[in-house]
């Protein structure tokens, strides 16, 4: 069976066996591709699963204005089902009612995306592959690592080509604050275009620093094709590192910067004593 | 405390450069006190530092750090009290992980990450203080000027 | 919102101090333009002013908001800030600069650098009170009853001391007699009277103060409410009471670690704990001949790296018990370090030196092993001081443990919401607040918080007590000044509803869990219990949008700030 015969079938018996009221997934129609809420059975024929679209920030919309008992099925790839485990816990989905459908990303998918992880917690369509090392990217890495200064070059002139569109806000998954600070001329400056290098990226970066699931939203929805994913990059290896925490993969822990260092169960990170915080000066 | 490449004859006009400004949070209950113990002892420190005073390290946010770099400011510091010791039950363990953090993302876009400065503790005596203070403008001066960072969008783009 | 009252600006000449430096007449001119000033006035020197005065211009000046520039806020500034909330105006409506210790005296040589900094802080300090509003406060009625928790030494003393003050009690223990750990000892250490004795007369105003009621066999059911009104159900012996009460003092305790596989304890007999020891005491004298005490153990270790500061008075006091009952008895203490800090422990010390009871040191990583087969015999140590191994006969080993944090109290952590540290002994308000914990209305004493002889535990149970009196005393309890510095909170934070996106980042951030998420409408908004906020501002640096806030400084002024900061 293909993967696309697999991801018909379980959507069909989804709804044929009632575990849900509707699919949400993508169809084919007029010929283009849409996001699409399949609530019969007979609908299925037209879903498809290609290209990677980003359903959490839809499904957080529709379920508001959906009965209270309803039940949705997501069809979700690894960065879909992130995104909604992130929107759980900070509120803005109701975990029970949401059902995913788990589908893994093919290696070339995983490689367009620089994926660490293109698989989803539990996998009912395709076959999972192993992630793809950022930082063994080429083209990524002279955006992460080496000349300082050309990396700082190299950053300046992706982001002088900002038209300020909010695409890359719009589009996460994860971003739902209304006000929006990027709005705020006191912190981004408004009625200048490009965007102010610093303040409107680097914000916007750090607000995510913790919640980023790293799928690409953001970057493919950009027009001018600004590598964005690469400014949350060492972040996240950063909190990998140091805390053992990768944004969506657990439906309880919260970010280890909320917590006090004594509490935080972190690998390789030791509660220091009062002394170690005074450095070389002691 | 962050890389250091040198430059080279680039961006780094010694002559006419204007010596760089800084911000200073400085939470009440030690660095605010090492200021105030500075100015008592007379201690001279460079102009071009202002201070804003907050009640913990942890109250700064990220965003009031990258909103003063975008404004030219060339150094920020963030001034707490040691761990163990934070007045509100260890709030600056939050401060401490977080900024930790900024200074990744500030890595990764070429802005040095020895421009944030964070100390913990090591603020509350006056000495401590104007060393600090002395260190980082030192350590500021050794960087190119942060406006190249923008100015950088107007030189040749690098084939990417 | 930005306020569009305009403030007089109060210029400190500080006799030269500030004005030799600083040209404070073309800030005045320049400040008379500035669109938020009303008017400006340059003063000598505004301490030695009489408050009333200023407090007079301030209030003449047409707003009642004043910007001060002047010196630092540690030396004069803070009270005279104090001095005119005290005449009445709104501290929201004041704004200090510190233009000496912070300008004036660190740039002495640079009058113009200085003045152009000064102009810039006072821009500053002009954007901070434009936009700065005061808190609100909330109030809550305070029950003149306090429940006590635990009845050994500390709560024993606590309740006494209150009921002393007129306060009612509510001393409740889980035990059937009250006494804690002195009920398992034979002597207290360092003065060497009976438990009983140094209990007496607390036992005594338990006993005859009729504010003061004993629940013994008690458990506590559930515990809700707030500092000044807790509500918490007791179980006592099948009964269930409803306790109101002000403040909580926590008085639970500690344990005695029990030296489980070290020293070959429970493995040969006469091997004993510490606790063993004392219920030999108290039967009576004991027939050992040969005792050895070892200290440290299961302590300054990997594992429990503290000193639990009581177990070698402790030992002295046991071994000079030993000796009492039987004079001939040999008695050697094997320490790492022998601490007595103090001069009443320094001269027992002394005593029991000149008693002949002996002592050892070794290293940690040379312990002492003991030797026997069915029954202990020998002890053989490494005398780190003069570096020769030593063989002691022994017919007693007496491991000498810390005391653990109680494993039993977690549901009462939970339902009080204490925090623990890694020890598991229950957390303070950081520095110099020995008996408060981090929850307000709920104080600590004794054991419960760090191991303490029976004396330290008494007096830090009055202590908790005169805290808890303050508090229960009088008729409400404001917010705002549940501060735990001198003076009121620097503000309590507020939350923007609409804004809100109930992300819950401040309830996890909070080291007070004061927000709580709420919901409302379908959607979650967050809530802040002023009487917990303490006004750190640590949940406005991580709310995404700036739903929550401190009047006093919100996120907008720091930006506004920003922006003034080099002109």
């Amino acid at each position: 069976m293909t993967i696309l015969e697999q991801a018909r079938q379980i959507a069909r018996q989804s709804l044929e066996q009632g575990r849900a009221q509707g699919v949400l997934g993508l169809r084919e129609a007029e010929g283009g591709v849409s996001p699409h809420l399949f609530e019969d059975p007979s609908d299925i024929d037209s879903l498809v699963v290609e290209p990677k679209w980003l359903l959490a920030k839809l499904a957080t919309g529709i379920l508001k204005g959906l009965p209270a008992d309803y039940r949705l099925a997501v069809l979700c790839r690894g960065c879909d089902e992130r995104a909604i485990v992130e929107l759980i816990k900070r509120n803005q989905i109701d975990g029970e009612k949401i059902h995913v459908i788990g589908l893994a990303c093919t290696k070339e998918q995983a490689r367009a995306c620089l994926c660490t992880r293109p698989y989803p917690s539990e996998v009912a369509v395709g076959d999972v592959v192993e992630g793809v090392d950022p930082f063994q990217d080429e083209r990524a890495r002279t955006f992460l690592e080496g000349d300082q200064r050309e990396r700082m070059i190299r950053w300046a002139t992706e982001l002088r080509r900002c038209v300020k569109c909010y695409g890359c806000r719009n589009s996460c998954p994860i971003c739902v604050c209304v006000p929006c600070k990027l709005e705020d001329d006191l912190w981004v400056g408004r009625g200048e275009i490009p965007a102010d290098l610093i303040s409107f990226h680097l914000i916007r970066a750090f607000h995510l620093c913790d919640t980023c699931v790293a799928c690409g939203a953001c970057q493919d929805a950009c027009p001018e094709n600004i590598p964005l994913m690469l400014l949350q990059i060492s972040m996240r290896a950063s909190l990998v590192e140091k805390y053992g925490y990768e944004a969506g993969t657990d439906r309880e822990r919260r970010s280890p910067l909320l917590s006090d260092l004594t509490k935080e169960p972190s690998p390789g990170c030791e509660v220091p004593g009062w002394m170690d915080s005074l450095g070389d000066s002691a | 405390m962050g890389n250091r490449i040198s430059h080279g004859v680039e961006g780094h006009r010694q002559g006419e450069r204007r010596a760089p400004k800084v911000i200073v949070f400085a939470c009440r209950w030690c660095a605010l006190i090492g200021a105030d113990g500075a100015g008592k002892k007379r201690v001279q420190l460079p102009l071009d530092f202002r201070v804003i005073p907050v009640e913990c390290a942890a109250r700064v946010e990220p965003d009031s750090i990258i909103r003063a770099f975008s404004y030219g400011i060339e150094g920020v510091g963030v001034l707490g009290c040691h761990l163990g010791g934070c007045r509100y039950h260890n709030a600056n363990h939050r401060a401490i992980k977080r900024l930790d953090l900024l200074k990744k993302l500030l890595a990764t876009v070429g802005i040095d990450s020895g421009r944030l400065l964070t100390s913990f503790g090591t603020g509350h005596e006056y000495h401590q203080f104007a060393g600090i203070l002395k260190d980082f403008f030192q350590e500021l001066r050794g960087l190119p000027p942060l406006d190249e960072w923008a100015r950088a969008a107007t030189i040749d783009a690098i084939k990417v | 919102m930005a306020s569009k009252r305009k403030a007089i600006c109060i210029l400190c000449r500080c006799y030269g101090e500030i004005s030799d430096v600083i040209d404070l007449d073309s800030l005045k001119d320049m400040l008379t333009d500035h669109p938020s000033v009303s008017s400006v006035e340059i003063l000598d020197c505004l301490c030695l002013e009489a408050v009333e005065g200023l407090s007079e211009k301030i209030r003449q000046s047409g707003t009642g908001k004043a910007l001060i520039a002047a010196c630092s806020p540690i030396a004069r500034g803070d009270s005279i800030l104090r001095g005119l909330e005290q005449r009445g105006l709104n501290p929201a409506d004041l704004e200090l600069v510190d233009i000496r210790e912070g300008c004036a005296w660190i740039h002495k040589d640079y009058s113009k650098g200085a003045t152009g900094k000064a102009w810039d802080l006072i821009n500053m300090g002009l954007a901070s009170l434009v936009r700065r509003e005061g808190s609100e406060d909330a109030t809550t009625l305070v029950r003149h009853e306090v429940m006590v928790v635990g009845a050994g030494p500390a709560g024993l003393a606590a309740a006494a001391s209150l009921g002393q003050l007129g306060i009612k009690v509510h001393l409740v223990e889980r035990s059937k007699r009250p006494g804690g750990m002195l009920n398992l000892i034979s002597r207290v250490a360092p003065d060497e009277t009976s438990p009983g004795e140094k209990l007496a007369p607390y036992l005594k105003e338990v006993e005859e103060n009729a504010g003061i009621t004993y629940y013994p066999l008690a458990r506590i059911a559930s515990a809700e409410g707030t500092v000044g009104n807790f509500a918490i159900r007791l179980q006592v012996d099948g009964t269930e009471h409803m306790i109101h009460a002000g403040a909580v003092i926590i008085a639970t305790g500690a344990q005695a670690l029990l030296p489980q596989g070290l020293y070959r304890y429970k493995e040969l007999e006469g091997v004993l704990s510490a606790i063993e020891l004392e219920r030999h005491l108290k039967a009576g004298p004991v027939k050992a001949r040969r005792i050895v005490f070892i200290q440290c153990v299961a302590a300054r270790d990997q594992a429990r790296p503290y000193c639990a500061a009581i177990c070698c008075p402790v030992s002295l006091k046991n071994a000079m018990g030993l000796r009492k009952g039987n004079p001939e008895a040999e008695v050697y203490i094997l320490h790492r370090d022998i601490i007595c800090p103090g001069s009443t422990l320094e001269q027992y010390y002394r005593r029991t030196m000149a008693e002949g009871i002996r002592f050892i040191r070794f290293e940690e990583q040379n312990p002492p092993v003991i030797e026997g087969t069915d029954h202990v015999q020998a002890v053989r140590v490494y005398d780190a001081a003069t570096g020769i191994m030593r063989e002691l006969d022994a017919d007693m080993v007496v491991l000498s443990t810390p005391l653990s944090a109680r494993r039993d109290t977690h549901g009462l952590a939970r339902m009080l919401g204490l925090t623990r540290d890694h020890l598991g002994f229950f957390e303070v308000q950081p520095l110099m607040h020995p008996v408060e914990t981090t929850v307000p209305g709920i104080f600590i004493c004794g054991s419960a918080r760090w191991p303490v002889l029976a004396g330290r535990a008494i007096t830090q149970g009055e202590a908790a007590a005169m805290k808890a009196f303050c508090l229960v005393s009088g008729q409400e309890i404001a917010a705002l000044g549940l501060s735990q510095f001198r003076g009121e909170k620097f503000a309590i934070a507020r939350v923007d509803r609409e804004a809100c996106t109930g992300c819950g980042n401040c309830v996890h951030i909070c080291p007070y869990e004061a927000c709580t998420l709420e919901p409302v409408n379908g959607a979650s908004k967050s809530r802040v219990d002023p009487m917990h906020c303490t006004g750190c501002g640590t949940c406005v640096a991580v709310c995404p949008n700036g739903s929550i806030q401190l009047p006093e400084q919100d996120a907008q002024v720091i930006g506004e700030m920003l922006m003034q900061s080099f002109s």
